[in-house]
């Protein structure tokens, strides 16, 4: 694929990051549906370009919005580049991928991301998942045990919808759009 | 786009030049992240906050770290209750908890305030300069940003009204999913085409991921009088931190 | 120069050649204007010869195409741009000269100059107007100074006067030695400063010459959707002075009240104590330049925007507390970008989608849906995906969408834009015919033509005020 149009799918990606979750808030959902743009990314542009989608996509929030987003880049990254690799073993067309997608997603995400939330937050979001954090806390005795159960419920949730919502977008593109991902798919079984 | 950047209150921190900031920001931030022990970080939460609340126009800097001490009092708040290690009781607050929560508070704040001074004085423009340099596409991919994201969210607008107008609504959760759906993949698909056209333009107007020009303009020298003095404070800052990590805590010496 | 010999241009998913057999010299200094309906192969032709279709579209080349100098070029949408502000956007092709700040900075000025840019120069991009942003887009196409000009529609969203300047300014850009190869559905502007004609239709060259004689020479160009002539202007009209059509609907019915109606955008009026009564039955088309709130006009009376002030009835009932929804539940609105609303993978699937949330049932979805395929020509098209087909057809399916309805009001946002005289004609015969059966429209236009073959009503509206 041409270098230029890979940069301009990061940029695509990153955009709908930043859409996706202000839809998300502006329908009032119950979800955080901020990783579409990553995971749309990684399959189109295969996992390593999809993990510089989502790091890049928190670096850009972080310097806008909201810097403390920088350190949680890994975790985005890290999404991209699972659903990448999933996506270029198993293409994104059947209904069980996204299942398969949303259950990693939702043990890898808070894997990676509650160290980094424990260590800058002390394991804390100020929302309703500190609560169950607190349950947690007073029944394991383990910090960062707590922290990665408690965030699990709500990642399994927000990365299910999402991946299913991608597989849905992925289905509504233009043949066109859907041949980057194919053809790379092809490449990778030609090589081994 | 808005951003965290605004503009010039004369501040010493607005007069550095970008690398030498960026480097002596870098090296407060591993002093911090290195401290050794919770007094030591206390002193080093005092240092940051002097040095760069008055450097980055003082009472923004404070306004924008409020959030963050209010957060840090709920961490130590929480903690204090509900740690785990806690063993010595005052009614139910546990010192031990209180002292990690307090310890992570203070981590947050002062690396809050670090990232906050850098992004107060430094228009988010020459920060993508400073990726170009490092990597000419990572800094045109954030320049393209700036530019793109308003578009997307006047498309959302556009769609989210045309397709209201064909009878969308949305009252339960799947209704809203559905809507979800409706809204976002036209704005996509959109995208995607946008992207392609301005892939062609890119290619039209002469950008070369190979060529290296674009890096050198205008980042100014690393080494400007008084930003030396900057630099040498930091790495002592840093040296000193790191040295008394390496005797407190993994027992060098 | 540019040298085009035998080229025939293919791509991919499509097994018939887009473009074949073209033979196509233009020297130096001349300026060369493709002319054809839609979907003729212009565009395609233009980015074969700017190098994008094979380096961007994969597309398949044979024959000799030959360009020297180097290339700048103004895409066919040229809505698109890449930095955030004016200045970053002209500056951006020069990145090779940034060393050398005064040469930029006096590149940039000249520019700013030419096109009339200097007070644009720290404004985003995208909070400007269409007209703007086209002559961003041929500064930012001049600014590398390029030898060869590739032009897609330069001046098709620019007002008469600007369009008149900037093909003047073409003009002299060729005599200072550029070659330029335009392309257009217009042909007014470009008459008099081109040097020849491609008439292109269906992807193959059937006439070239001098501009002179291609009228004499090919008449049925504008059967084609050429248009060579110009309009005659358009003329006001009194209410309800049409008493040729049949009378079996209530006349003196409002379908649109107005009253004393305001509306503001960040405290500037778009809008200034409207008073306004559209009769049911008749098609009514608003016209005004840009900016002069015609498309808030028509917003308001789908209830997309709500109203500062006064009072709205659409139909007969108040739509001042309804939704977008709920006002339009009888009245369908087509917005000027068919590609808002598209978004099923299947042209059937897009039009049953409207009528399913309206609640149709199963049975009348698929009857009204195949007999509207059927009725706009599109029913060979009905599996495709709307994007794998022209942006001219997209329009006609995103029409589909709201017609399906059978809507006894229609707000149209520039249905025709966009569109060559061929399919403009096919649109306005739509309209007689929905307006044959007693349906309410009211549009906006830019086409006078339109206003003249449709409308019982003209309004013409300026600066947020309706005149007389």
């Amino acid at each position: 694929m041409n270098r230029n149009l890979k940069i301009l799918i990061i940029v695509v990606g990153i955009g709908i990051n930043i859409i996706g979750g202000t839809l998300n808030s502006a329908l009032k959902l119950p979800l955080f549906l901020d990783t579409i743009g990553t995971i749309l990314a990684a399959v189109l542009l295969g996992p390593w370009l999809g993990a510089l989608t989502g790091i890049l996509s928190n670096v850009f929030s972080g310097i806008f919005t909201n810097p403390i987003l920088i350190p949680f880049a890994l975790v985005n990254g890290v999404i991209g580049l699972i659903v990448g690799f999933i996506a270029l073993k198993r293409g994104y067309e059947d209904y069980v991928t996204p299942i398969i997608i949303g259950l990693v997603l939702a043990i890898a995400a808070p894997l990676v991301g509650s160290p980094i939330a424990v260590y800058v937050f002390g394991g804390l979001t100020g929302g309703g998942v500190d609560i169950i954090y607190g349950l947690l806390l007073g029944t394991s005795e383990r910090i960062f045990t707590s922290a990665f159960l408690a965030r699990i419920p709500t990642n399994l949730v927000d990365k299910l919808i999402s991946a299913y919502l991608v597989f849905f977008i992925y289905r509504a593109l233009p043949p066109q759009w859907k041949m980057l991902s194919s053809a790379r798919r092809e490449k990778k079984a030609e090589a081994s | 786009m808005k951003s965290l950047y605004i503009a010039e209150k004369g501040g010493y921190w607005y007069k550095l030049p970008l690398k030498a900031k960026f480097f002596s920001l870098a090296l407060l931030l591993l002093g911090i992240l290195f401290s050794a022990h919770q007094t030591v970080l206390l002193f080093n939460l005092l240092v940051i906050l002097l040095l760069v609340a008055p450097g980055s126009g003082g009472m923004v800097l404070l306004s924008r770290l409020k959030a963050f001490f209010f957060f840090g009092l709920f961490i130590i708040i929480f903690h204090s209750i509900l740690n785990p290690a806690n063993t010595i009781k005052v009614y139910f607050f546990g010192l031990e908890g209180a002292l990690y929560g307090s310890v992570v508070a203070m981590r947050l704040i002062a690396v809050v305030a670090i990232a906050q001074s850098a992004l107060i004085t430094t228009p988010p423009k020459k920060i993508f300069l400073l990726f170009s340099s490092w990597n000419k596409d990572l800094g045109l991919i954030m320049f393209l940003l700036v530019g793109f994201i308003p578009v997307l969210e006047q498309e959302l607008v556009n769609t989210s009204q045309a397709q209201q107008t064909r009878g969308l609504t949305w009252n339960n959760i799947i209704e809203k999913l559905i809507a979800y759906l409706a809204m976002i993949i036209p704005v996509i698909i959109k995208a995607l085409y946008r992207a392609q056209g301005m892939a062609a333009l890119l290619f039209l107007r002469g950008y070369d991921s190979q060529d290296r020009i674009m890096a050198k303009r205008s980042l100014k020298p690393l080494w400007v009088k008084g930003s030396r003095i900057l630099i040498v404070f930091s790495l002592l800052f840093f040296l000193i931190n790191l040295s008394l990590f390496a005797g407190l805590r993994l027992k060098v010496w | 120069m540019i040298r085009l010999e035998n080229l025939t241009v293919s791509y991919p998913l499509k097994q018939e050649p887009v473009l074949h057999g073209i033979d196509l010299v233009l020297p130096v200094g001349h300026i060369g204007l493709v002319v054809g309906g839609n979907d003729c192969g212009k565009t395609t032709l233009l980015n074969t010869v700017s190098g994008i279709s094979a380096t961007m579209y994969n597309a398949v080349l044979q024959g000799e195409c030959r360009v020297e100098g180097k290339i700048g070029a103004v895409l066919q949408d040229s809505d698109l741009f890449l930095m955030p502000t004016v200045l970053e956007e002209l500056e951006f092709p020069l990145y090779h000269y940034w060393q050398n700040r005064k040469m930029v900075e006096e590149r940039v000025a000249w520019l700013g100059d030419k096109l009339n840019l200097n007070y644009l120069m720290k404004r985003s991009i995208h909070t400007l107007s269409g007209g703007e942003r086209q002559r961003v887009a041929l500064a930012a196409a001049l600014a590398a100074d390029a030898e060869v000009l590739i032009l897609d529609e330069p001046l098709a969203q620019l007002d008469s006067l600007s369009a008149k300047r900037t093909a003047a300014f073409i003009r002299e850009l060729a005599d200072s030695g550029k070659t330029i190869l335009l392309a257009s559905t217009n042909t007014q502007f470009f008459h008099c400063i081109t040097d020849s004609y491609f008439w292109l239709d269906h992807g193959k060259i059937l006439w070239s010459g001098s501009p002179g004689s291609f009228l004499t020479q090919c008449p049925s160009a504008r059967l084609k959707g050429v248009d060579i002539y110009e309009y005659e202007p358009v003329k006001p009209k009194a209410e309800g002075k049409d008493s040729s059509r049949s009378d079996d609907y209530d006349k003196g019915d409002e379908v649109l009240h107005y009253s004393d109606v305001s509306y503001a955008y960040d405290s500037i009026f778009a809008l200034n104590m409207i008073n306004l009564k559209i009769e049911r039955g008749t098609t009514t088309a608003i016209v005004g330049e840009n900016g002069s709130g015609k498309t808030t006009f028509l917003k308001l009376a789908a209830a997309i925007l709500k109203p500062d002030s006064g009072k709205i009835a659409v139909l007969g009932k108040d739509i001042s507390k309804l939704d977008i929804a709920e006002a339009t539940a009888d009245s369908g609105f087509l917005f000027q970008n068919p590609d808002h609303q598209i978004f099923q993978s299947q042209v059937d699937k897009e039009l049953a989608w409207g009528l399913k949330k309206r609640g149709f049932s199963d049975t009348e979805v698929r009857v009204r849906v195949n007999s509207w395929l059927q009725k706009l020509g599109l029913e060979k098209y009905a599996l495709d995906h709307p994007y794998a087909l022209s942006k001219t057809f997209r329009q006609w399916i995103a029409l589909a969408g709201v017609l399906v309805r059978e809507p006894s009001l229609l707000l149209l946002d520039e249905p025709t834009f966009g569109m060559d005289t061929v399919s403009t004609a096919r649109f306005a015969a739509l309209v007689k015919e929905a307006a044959g059966q007693g349906k309410s429209i009211v549009m906006i236009t830019h086409n006078d033509a339109i206003a003249n073959i449709c409308a019982d009503r003209v309004i013409k509206m300026e600066k947020g005020r309706v005149l007389p």
